[in-house]
């Protein structure tokens, strides 16, 4: 063991503080170490007298930490009150109507690839039902955006206004 | 047929995946949920305990986390993250929103504060290092706490804690280095406080 030159011991390149950290990321157990800085530890500390003493204060640390249990009084009836949690909340709306418009319109692409169930009655029905669907849409647009009446309607207005010719004087 | 009933047998007694699971309860499956909450509702309750330091906040926490679940399950993508990572998200953000409620509340004017040597020694007997640990983990900073229990308390991996905490490896690795620090200090300056008013 040669002293660092921070005058912290160190072990075939690794100080004292670097094993402690890496002791606070991994643990006490090296088995649970990765591999890489498992056998880089157990080169430099882990198997010396300072090592050991490291690894033992780590698991007292942890034991220490552990003696604080979560108190268990009321467990059973919150467990309760969350499996009550379904029948006082709705789920989200929006998801589950997206979902329905795209099984739907999955169904629809399915029919359409398939040639036999496209000729089927139900094919036949549906197909006749998207026909309506969409002609009703179009008169619904076609009604709510009407064109402009003809007597409004100069095409010719711009046409002359803006030209040298003088039609009128022929 | 009664290889389809063996099969349907199985399916019903196997464990299915929590990530199958949540998927059943998008599609409004009340008994995919409950088993949802039979394997992790006490887990969360004891994080939630340990970021919170209160039972009844930790369990309006993880019950409102739930309520999450329970509405909005469609909104997890298997692809993306396990349950676990997706939900222990959900618990922690919600602990953090709890944190940032809670203001200290004002002393009243002429408050006599209590003499710590009174109940000192009691609080030695009665409830020994369980205080102590309590009160370091409460004077953590609130990244710091987060960070040593969801390592060492709620047992992810440390890959898995730094994607919950939306952090790389090595950030969440050099956080964890800092609370392991700080709380070794806390532990040490409060046993020196709880000796010395025993003295």
């Amino acid at each position: 063991m040669t002293p660092g030159t921070d005058g912290k011991t160190m072990q075939n390149g690794m100080t004292r503080d670097a094993f402690e950290a890496l002791l606070a990321c991994h643990g006490a157990e090296l088995e649970a170490w990765p591999a890489a800085v498992r056998t880089a530890a157990a080169d430099a500390f882990a198997l010396g007298a300072e090592g050991k003493s490291l690894i033992a204060a780590e698991r007292a640390f942890r034991r220490q930490l552990e003696s604080a249990p979560v108190p268990e009084a009321g467990s059973a009836a919150f467990l309760g009150c969350l499996m009550d949690i379904p029948a006082n909340h709705a789920q989200a709306g929006a998801q589950n109507t997206q979902n329905v418009i795209v099984r739907g319109l999955g169904a629809f692409a399915d029919l359409l690839l398939d040639g036999h169930k496209l000729f089927s009655r139900t094919g036949i029905a549906a197909q006749v039902a998207a026909s309506v669907m969409i002609l009703v849409v179009g008169v619904m647009i076609g009604m709510g955006n009407p064109t402009q009446d003809s007597a409004e309607l100069d095409l010719s207005s711009s046409l002359f206004a803006s030209s040298d010719l003088n039609l009128g004087g022929q | 047929m009664q290889a389809q009933t063996a099969q349907r047998a199985n399916v019903m007694t196997e464990d299915p995946a929590d990530e199958a699971l949540v998927r059943r309860v998008a599609e409004g499956d009340r008994t995919a949920y409950a088993m949802l909450v039979r394997r992790h509702g006490l887990r969360f309750r004891a994080l939630a305990y340990r970021m919170l330091g209160a039972v009844d906040l930790a369990e309006d926490a993880v019950q409102d986390s739930f309520v999450k679940l329970w509405t909005h399950a469609a909104r997890f993508d298997p692809e993306k993250a396990r349950f676990t990572t997706w939900f222990h998200r959900i618990v922690v953000n919600r602990c953090l929103d709890e944190k940032r409620k809670v203001t200290p509340v004002a002393l009243p004017e002429g408050y006599d504060a209590p003499d710590p040597a009174a109940g000192a020694e009691a609080e030695l007997a009665d409830q020994g290092d369980q205080a102590t640990v309590r009160a370091a983990l409460q004077a953590l900073p609130d990244r710091q706490r987060m960070a040593v229990a969801l390592s060492y308390f709620d047992g992810l991996s440390n890959k898995e804690a730094a994607e919950v905490m939306d952090l790389k490896m090595k950030a969440f690795e050099s956080l964890l280095v800092r609370a392991r620090t700080n709380l070794k200090q806390q532990l040490m300056a409060e046993k020196d406080r709880l000796f010395t008013v025993v003295d």
